[in-house]
């Protein structure tokens, strides 16, 4: 199955996906870039729309 | 109490050579942040000065403002006590010589609420999250720095004025947290039209309103993608201004904070 996943090496650390998403799946992970909490993602995908660095794929 | 309004309508006028703008009707809802942007000298402000005159085709641009669908009440124009529209400009500073707390206090009163200690707290606050330098009640207002200044005005709009509709002419360059400046604003209802050249404020609105030539040229709904931008530019901004209060300090820099721990 498809899902949302951080590149790691694209994402920045900014935090511009954390309240944008309407189901709270999204923290700082401990070294300082973003992760998707698997079980609270709904697949609305407007983390990967407001990503400025395009770190955020559906595969 | 504050004037209910729940939309402002724009009605197109005409650019400086006499043409038509390019739209019927710009519609405004309450708390919506609207940004007006175009080059120096393109009607950026004109536009502005047409809301603030609630302008009937009187003024040179010809544009018409209706008030929750009608045509404003007379009174709202002359009446000040009504404080419909208020303004923010650039060149805006206090003139009084007195401590903020007294002042706050003299203004809450001025509006017709309890100056008490929880408002003065909140205003006080609230500013200090806009700007890097803390502002404390007993500092007199002529001491403050020009960011000190603004993050105080700003935060008196949103906390203690009763106007809904706020009017900005370029904030940049004041040294203050513009991103938290807009969201205090709009967190209390209120409707926000800002003039600017600044991507990070520009982008940070649901809508921005190109001017060119007098007129209004294009009309463009935010993305999701540009509000994503608009968060990395800021927290670029936001570390810049940490790093110059250290500086004003007198401390040395040893690193700058590359991970955005406030959201």
């Amino acid at each position: 199955m498809k899902e949302y996943k951080v590149d790691k090496l694209k994402c920045a650390g900014c935090g511009a996906c954390i309240p944008i998403c309407p189901h709270q799946a999204i923290k700082f992970d401990n070294d300082k870039k973003v992760i998707i909490d698997k079980e609270k993602c709904r697949q609305c995908g407007k983390c990967m729309e407001v990503c400025p660095f395009n770190a955020i794929k559906y595969e | 109490m504050s004037k209910k309004i729940k939309k402002i309508t724009i009605f197109s006028g005409i650019n400086k050579f006499g043409k038509k703008e390019n739209f019927n009707k710009i519609e405004i809802k309450s708390g919506e942040t609207i940004a007006v942007v175009g080059p120096t000298g393109a009607g950026k402000s004109q536009f502005l000065y047409d809301l603030e005159r609630l302008a009937q085709a009187d003024t040179k641009s010809k544009r018409k403002i209706l008030l929750n669908d009608k045509i404003p009440d007379k009174e709202w124009k002359i009446d000040p006590k009504k404080k419909l529209i208020a303004s923010l400009a650039q060149s805006m500073n206090f003139l009084t010589d007195l401590p903020v707390e007294d002042f706050l206090k003299l203004h809450i009163q001025a509006r017709g609420k309890v100056a008490n200690q929880n408002l003065i707290k909140e205003v006080i606050d609230e500013a200090n999250q806009i700007t890097g330098e803390p502002i404390n009640l007993e500092m007199n207002l002529l001491d403050l720095s020009g960011g000190q200044s603004r993050a105080l005005m700003i935060s008196d709009l949103a906390n203690i004025s009763i106007s809904p509709i706020i009017l900005i002419d370029e904030i940049e360059n004041a040294g203050i947290k513009k991103e938290q400046a807009i969201k205090i604003l709009v967190e209390e209802g209120k409707i926000v039209l800002i003039a600017t050249h600044d991507p990070s404020l520009a982008l940070n609105t649901d809508k921005r309103i190109v001017i060119n030539n007098g007129g209004v040229v294009k009309i463009i709904k935010t993305t999701l993608k540009e509000r994503g931008i608009a968060h990395y530019l800021n927290w670029i901004e936001n570390s810049t201004l940490e790093v110059r209060e250290e500086i004003r300090q007198g401390k040395r820099i040893k690193d700058i904070k590359l991970f955005c721990e406030k959201i």
